[in-house]
């Protein structure tokens, strides 16, 4: 048996102070790189898509993305976003480049967001209904009228999914309505083993009346922090890693700049909505088990007649796929489908990968239903 | 990059070390704030800083509420109240342009419907222009008869002739 020699053992010591001087360049640009975040010289802009606001309601505006393609080549449905309560809709249209919006309007959608705004201690009494049977109905008149189009296609995401369902679900065979999306939807709360939330808010520990009845709306940052905590240690910690490790790349830095931008602005929820999310919807499950009432009327997903896509995300720890899943029974539609992505509730749409796996796929399923 | 490359890199074992403690950490996380006990505890923290905080704020209210009254000033309350006024306001001024909306598209389908009216009472008019054109051959009949020989009175209308529109 022979010793190894000194290269083989340790490598070229001429290679290991290459190394060495490369790690200690990248780490003298990063530090240079994070001072320049920490001074606040490099901010992220999102939400850059040109657009117009067409509609205002008590916080909530109905804005219109110019179109990118021509007259012909445009679909004639137009396609209104609708994102949940408890963060910016930004999320839409994060970037330049990395935006579904963007996306969108290059496939020849005519392209609407309902943006529902930040409540006021005014709106503590918003109920759910009052977002999806009164403000949504009223931003969909807008659009008609602006588009000229007496259909459309309802695109909500996350707690935005729940309140287009509750308006598809009451509008019932409502002839305007012509497609229905839904992204990472949280519709059925039957098992309570799925995620932290489902503990966490369940009545022996949570007194949701106290705290509502306390704050009048819940702070956008408690419903951060709580968000946050599902996975405290990649949230507070490991995030920060990741930029670390990458601020020697300006694309990587932008990238997470602009996703900690919008993660980081929260919105509050409204006291008595939130009270309905907690009740009605995580401990008494109400929707899926057909006893949800809003203006004295039953809500009944079998009452959603229209073509259905639900997206959901394979490792969604925010909205766990049972969640979603489960409901896909229930809704009325003949024509339903239901298509899992690989990444988590924000990536799949947000991520880097979105532009290749999730928005195509959006746009396969939905050109030919828009004609 | 070869075995030794790697072995070389004077941060590598400091990352791989802090990558697996991150590993390990965020998996007992993840496990503990997905207890009862973790629950509990928030429960209560929450609870005791809604108990502590409550009497705090009423004595703040109540403190301000008066002092703005002296100042002649709103309350937060009334200025809340303001707001869903307007907030209601608004509702209506949307529900009058909703109306609005409707009224403009009925008056710009409104011309579509005259010309179809039009074309209606155009019908109209010319089987009453048949009409009477047959009239006016049967007045010009009757005079060129000959005195005594009565006139066939006709029964029906022939094939050729249209149905009048009514």
């Amino acid at each position: 048996m022979t010793s190894p020699t000194y290269e083989a053992s340790y490598g070229d010591p001429g290679a290991a102070a290459q190394k060495l001087y490369d790690e200690l360049d990248r780490i003298y640009k990063a530090t240079r790189m994070g001072a320049d975040l920490a001074s606040g010289k490099r901010s992220a802009k999102i939400a850059q898509t040109p657009k117009e606001a067409i509609w205002h309601l008590n916080k909530a505006t109905l804005y219109h993305y110019f179109p990118q393609t021509p007259l012909e080549k445009r679909h004639q449905v137009p396609l209104l976003l609708v994102f949940a309560l408890i963060n910016r809709p930004d999320i839409f249209d994060l970037r330049p480049g990395n935006s579904f919006v963007e996306f969108m309007l290059q496939q020849g959608y005519e392209v609407y967001l309902l943006d529902w705004g930040r409540p006021g201690p005014e709106d503590s009494s918003l109920k759910l209904e009052d977002y999806a049977l009164d403000l949504l109905p009223r931003a969909i008149r807008k659009l008609q009228s602006h588009s000229g189009s007496q259909e459309f296609t309802l695109l909500g995401w996350c707690i935005g999914a729940v309140l287009t369902s509750l308006y598809a679900a009451w509008s019932g065979r409502d002839p305007g309505l012509k497609n229905l999306l839904l992204l990472t939807a949280p519709l059925d709360f039957s098992k309570k083993d799925a995620g932290p939330f489902n503990i966490w808010l369940d009545e022996r520990y949570f007194n949701i009346d106290a705290l509502v009845e306390h704050m009048g709306n819940v702070p956008g940052e408690m419903i951060d922090w709580g968000n946050k905590m599902l996975k405290p240690v990649e949230n507070f910690i490991g995030n920060y890693i990741r930029l670390w490790e990458n601020l020697d790349d300006p694309r990587i830095v932008e990238s997470w700049q602009a996703m900690n931008a919008w993660v980081n602005d929260p919105v509050p929820f409204a006291g008595a909505s939130f009270r309905q999310w907690v009740v009605d919807f995580f401990r008494e499950n109400k929707l899926m088990n057909g006893t949800l009432t809003m203006r004295g009327e039953l809500i009944d997903l079998q009452n959603i007649e229209v073509p259905l896509l639900s997206v959901i995300a394979d490792k969604d720890h925010i909205v766990p796929t049972c969640q979603s899943i489960a409901a896909m029974d229930r809704i009325g539609s003949q024509d339903k489908t239901l298509l899992t992505i690989p990444g988590g509730h924000i990536g799949i749409m947000a991520g880097s990968g979105a532009r290749k796996r999730t928005w195509p796929q959006i746009d396969q399923w939905l050109a030919p239903r828009s004609k | 990059m070869s075995q030794n490359d790697a072995d070389l890199d004077p941060f590598g074992p400091w990352r791989q070390l802090r990558d697996a403690t991150m590993d390990v950490w965020a998996k007992s996380m993840a496990e503990t704030v997905n207890t009862e006990a973790f629950a509990q505890n928030m429960g209560a923290y929450l609870n005791t800083y809604l108990a502590t905080s409550a009497p705090m704020q009423k004595f703040v209210e109540q403190y301000m509420e008066a002092t703005l009254a002296r100042l002649s000033m709103p309350s937060r309350d009334e200025v809340i109240e303001l707001a869903r006024r307007m907030v209601s306001v608004e509702m209506r001024l949307d529900d009058i342009d909703a109306k609005l909306d409707t009224l403009l598209r009925h008056l710009q389908t409104q011309p579509a419907a005259a010309a179809q009216h039009g074309q209606e009472l155009n019908g109209h008019l010319q089987a009453i222009q048949q009409q009477l054109e047959r009239l006016a051959v049967s007045t010009a009949a009757l005079a060129e008869a000959p005195e005594g020989k009565p006139v066939p009175a006709r029964r029906g209308r022939t094939k050729a002739e249209p149905e009048p529109q009514t």
